[in-house]
């Protein structure tokens, strides 16, 4: 249909950019990506740069490949398991009460940890699953 | 391919260029820096420490090399008189940390917090790199400032 077609193509690009924007500035100060995860205490200081390392690069993989529609099932996965995590850390460090950065778009006051922050990242996660849907559902529509 | 060989791939490229890419860029995580999360065996470096105190009292008599391992932002905010700025997140891991002719000098490198681990990894690398008389600041910066002794704000100059 005309409009799932829209819809599809929207959250694919939508994400992609997301994604992309997102991974910038954990790029250009890893260190302080580094530090805003382990201020969510559950990984160590070590596994935090190791973190910070890798995680903006597969964002930013992942980002360019949902707009270029090249391995669009597994980016599509990738992107939900990235809105599931956030959704995790953000959820967890909301109700221990940490008083945080998220870390998720840039190092500033305006990103603390607030209610607002887990609507936002429940709602990313709901559009990532229904990408998910869209995707699967047009691959076996093509498949047949 | 299947989508799971595909993310793995995805996963696999994006850490080899993560890595790649901050060994190059200001203010990268360096390989030294990512091993250090890595179990370690204990290093045979005997490491001797010196209290606020001691140090004070060597910087009026003609001073130690003071190495101030915080960040340099920090650093230009107050530092111990005459310290040399040597971030351990810039710098850990490199070759020739200090001028070879320092090396018969008493360099004490410190911290903000007392026992501080980058610190001592930090004077450890210094050892290693032939500097015998490296000291660890026992209270750190923190211990130095508490103590009331003085301050200096600034650029540090070259080493």
């Amino acid at each position: 249909m005309k409009w799932q077609n829209f819809l599809y193509y929207g959250l694919r690009f939508g994400f992609g950019i997301l994604l992309i924007f997102s991974s910038w500035h954990k790029i250009r100060s890893p260190f302080e990506f580094a530090e805003a995860i382990e201020n969510y205490r559950i990984l160590g200081e070590g596994l935090s740069r190791w973190v910070a390392v890798w995680v903006p690069y597969l964002e930013i993989l992942t980002g360019f490949l949902l707009i270029l529609g090249i391995w669009i099932d597994a980016a599509v996965l990738i992107n939900a398991l990235f809105m599931l995590v956030f959704l995790i850390l953000v959820g967890q460090a909301y109700f221990r009460n940490l008083d945080i950065q998220c870390g998720c778009y840039a190092f500033d006051e305006d990103s603390r940890i607030r209610l607002t922050k887990l609507l936002e990242n429940l709602f990313l996660l709901c559009s990532g699953m229904g990408l998910i849907r869209l995707t699967f559902h047009k691959e076996i529509k093509v498949t047949r | 391919m299947s989508t799971l060989f595909r993310i793995a791939v995805l996963g696999c490229v994006s850490l080899i260029i993560g890595v790649g890419v901050n060994q190059f860029i200001h203010q990268g995580i360096r390989i030294p820096i990512l091993l250090l999360a890595l179990p370690r065996t204990e290093n045979t470096v005997d490491l001797k420490s010196i209290s606020v105190h001691e140090a004070y009292g060597l910087l009026l008599n003609n001073g130690p090399c003071f190495i101030d391992i915080r960040p340099k932002i920090e650093f230009e905010i107050d530092h111990i008189p005459g310290a040399l700025s040597i971030p351990f997140n810039q710098h850990y891991g490199q070759a020739n940390l200090l001028e070879t002719g320092k090396k018969d000098e008493i360099v004490v490198v410190y911290g903000f917090e007392p026992s501080n681990q980058e610190a001592e990894l930090l004077a450890e690398q210094l050892t290693e790199q032939g500097f015998n008389q490296t000291r660890i600041l026992q209270d750190g910066f923190a211990g130095w400032i508490e103590n009331g002794y003085p301050l200096e704000t600034g650029k540090d100059t070259e080493r």
